[in-house]
């Protein structure tokens, strides 16, 4: 099975070719957040927009749904799924449950992941989403590679790893920032929450990790461990950080497909210039999340 | 869904489902008039040895509740170890043989096999199993549950959609709860901040959140800087439906539900008999709503 590198883009504006250029496959659309300005799950022409383009760059094209829809949202989440699929989606991500109920009878056929808030923790709650036709999932943050890697062996489905990227801790339904400033303005500022040696970085509706998750040094042993898809996180970070932080991690799996022996001290110079807090990845090695488990010396 | 006509309240009023972490506290909840008192067991069970009750304890507790002709929830809410299930299955076996009539559960993979293993066995789909649209609680409801519990906070508008028409698994909410500043069920916050060891009991904690057995700390209410414009906790609410009762039980809900096994027996019953009143003068006609909702 070939390596698939994806990222997330929430706008059209985003959709640059330099930008995508280190990925195969983009999640389109922002999940958290309907009044996201711009968000592909709303405009439904920016979106076919979207896909027209992806498909232009050779890129698959996958989109998100909302992570925690009422159900009065519903009806909205429906009908972007069906201007995706009549304009030739790939798959859809969903992290609701309801979403993956609804889509698997109303769209039967479709392929279906299960995003991170899906809340995969065991084979058996991967093996009732593959009763609705999900292909993929995004195991819970909170498990280990050796967690990871009996779900994976137990199911057979594909499994999504994140090698980089802050990590979605936590999801509320009532916008923190708007506390602190106008939406949609507030929102696409940097805004950290700090506590002695603790930051993490709230986008409103979702409190994400202050450090990035970084897999670079530990990109053989994933390959090793049979994995093939794997995620840069990107959802409202800046054009720069998808642009570099994807070609960093192609560069290192081209390497390693190559047969080379790939230095992770570099690499993790390079990334450590996309975020000022340092990396973290503990939650795969049974740590505390905030954990940087590695040789090289991070940031 | 086979158990839904035998535990509703007292008269056909929704049911009271009340906690407990110790004897005490299900003697306290059976004498104001609770119809299911739930318990965890250290362990297995959120919270610890504060809210959890020693396994020992369990039969006595299921002839306390057979006795008062209630009926006794066991909240399993740490995920077991996908690895080790067989372990989790023996146990199950031997506390359904005890009288439980019913577990809750957060683990939505975990319903199915439940529902094989032990068909005449309740399920409840926890607060935990993030469910918070109609369509959450057909999943559920086709995975194996009979009842669903959604979040502290929910309105009786959203209870009335998620709840719908015809068949479907009842519909279970907080009487009294804290709107925490996350999803229930949607956090790992703890897991990524805290460091989590092993138990006094020499038991293996998974560092993590609290469904995977390590221990929240709630690290949402330290003081937290907010990009230098304020300090604080993540927003939280107590949240209460005493005052609108009324447009709960139309809206479809069937359980209300009084959060906190680690409360004290006297808390337990107090709050078991202001329940108990208010579903009472439903009973009776009296106005048990404002028209104010959460």
């Amino acid at each position: 099975m070939a390596v698939e590198l994806h990222t997330q883009v929430a706008t059209l504006e985003e959709i640059e070719p330099s930008c995508l250029e280190p990925y195969d496959a983009v999640y389109l659309g922002h999940p958290y957040c309907g009044r996201y300005p711009g968000n592909l799950l709303v405009d439904h022409g920016a979106l076919r927009e979207a896909i027209q383009r992806l498909r232009g760059l050779g890129k698959r094209a996958y989109l998100s749904t909302p992570a925690a829809p009422a159900t009065p949202e519903l009806p909205a989440v429906r009908e972007v799924v069906a201007a995706a699929v009549a304009a030739g989606i790939d798959a859809v991500e969903a992290h609701n449950l309801g979403v993956i109920h609804m889509l698997a009878r109303e769209f039967p056929g479709l392929e279906l992941h299960a995003g991170c808030f899906a809340n995969v923790y065991t084979h058996l709650g991967a093996l009732e989403l593959k009763r609705y036709g999900v292909t993929r999932i995004t195991p819970n943050f909170e498990l280990s590679l050796d967690e990871i890697d009996y779900l994976k062996e137990a199911t057979g489905l594909e499994v999504t790893l994140w090698l980089h990227g802050k990590i979605p801790l936590g999801i509320t339904r009532d916008c923190f920032l708007l506390a602190y400033g106008e939406c949609p303005a507030v929102c696409r500022e940097d805004f950290w929450l700090r506590h002695r040696d603790w930051v993490l970085k709230c986008i409103g509706t979702v409190v994400l990790s202050g450090q990035d998750l970084c897999m670079a040094e530990h990109l053989g042993d994933l390959l090793g461990r049979g994995y093939r898809i794997f995620c840069i996180g990107t959802l409202t970070e800046a054009p720069a950080y998808r642009r570099e932080v994807g070609r960093i991690y192609r560069e290192a799996l081209e390497g390693l497909a190559a047969g080379a022996k790939v230095a992770a001290g570099p690499f993790l110079g390079r990334l450590a210039a996309h975020n000022p807090h340092g990396f973290c990845n503990g939650y795969f090695f049974g740590k505390s999340g905030r954990d940087y488990v590695g040789a090289a010396v991070p940031g | 869904m086979g158990v839904l006509a035998s535990v509703s309240g007292a008269g056909g009023r929704p049911g009271i489902v009340a906690p407990a972490g110790s004897r005490e506290a299900v003697a306290a909840a059976l004498a104001a008039g609770a119809d299911v008192v739930y318990v965890g067991l250290v362990g297995w069970s959120r919270g610890g040895s504060l809210a959890g009750l020693p396994a020992g304890e369990l039969p006595s507790c299921a002839a306390m509740v057979k006795e008062a002709g209630a009926r006794l929830y066991l909240a399993l809410n740490v995920v077991p170890d996908p690895r080790a299930l067989e372990v989790f299955w023996e146990k199950l076996a031997g506390w359904v043989y005890l009288g439980v009539d019913s577990l809750i559960l957060n683990d939505y993979g975990l319903l199915r096999e439940v529902r094989r293993r032990h068909p005449g066995l309740g399920l409840t789909a926890s607060v935990g199993c993030g469910a918070l649209n109609r369509e959450d609680l057909l999943f559920l409801a086709a995975a194996g549950a009979d009842t669903v519990v959604l979040p502290p906070g929910i309105s009786p508008g959203e209870v009335a959609a998620v709840a719908g028409e015809g068949m479907a698994p009842a519909v279970e909410v907080f009487a009294r709860g804290v709107k925490e500043p996350f999803l229930l069920g949607r956090c790992w916050l703890a897991g990524y901040l805290r460091r989590v060891g092993v138990s006094r009991e020499g038991r293996i904690l998974y560092p993590g959140s609290a469904r995977r057995g390590g221990t929240c700390g709630r690290p949402c209410r330290t003081e937290w800087d907010w990009g230098g414009r304020a300090a604080g906790p993540l927003p939280e609410e107590e949240v209460t439906v005493h005052h609108c009762l009324a447009d709960y039980v139309s809206a479809g809900v069937r359980y209300f539900k009084i959060q906190g096994r680690d409360l004290p027996a006297e808390k337990v019953r107090g709050l078991v008999e202001e329940l108990r009143a208010g579903l009472e003068r439903l009973d009776g006609g009296g106005a048990t709503h404002a028209g104010r909702h959460p």
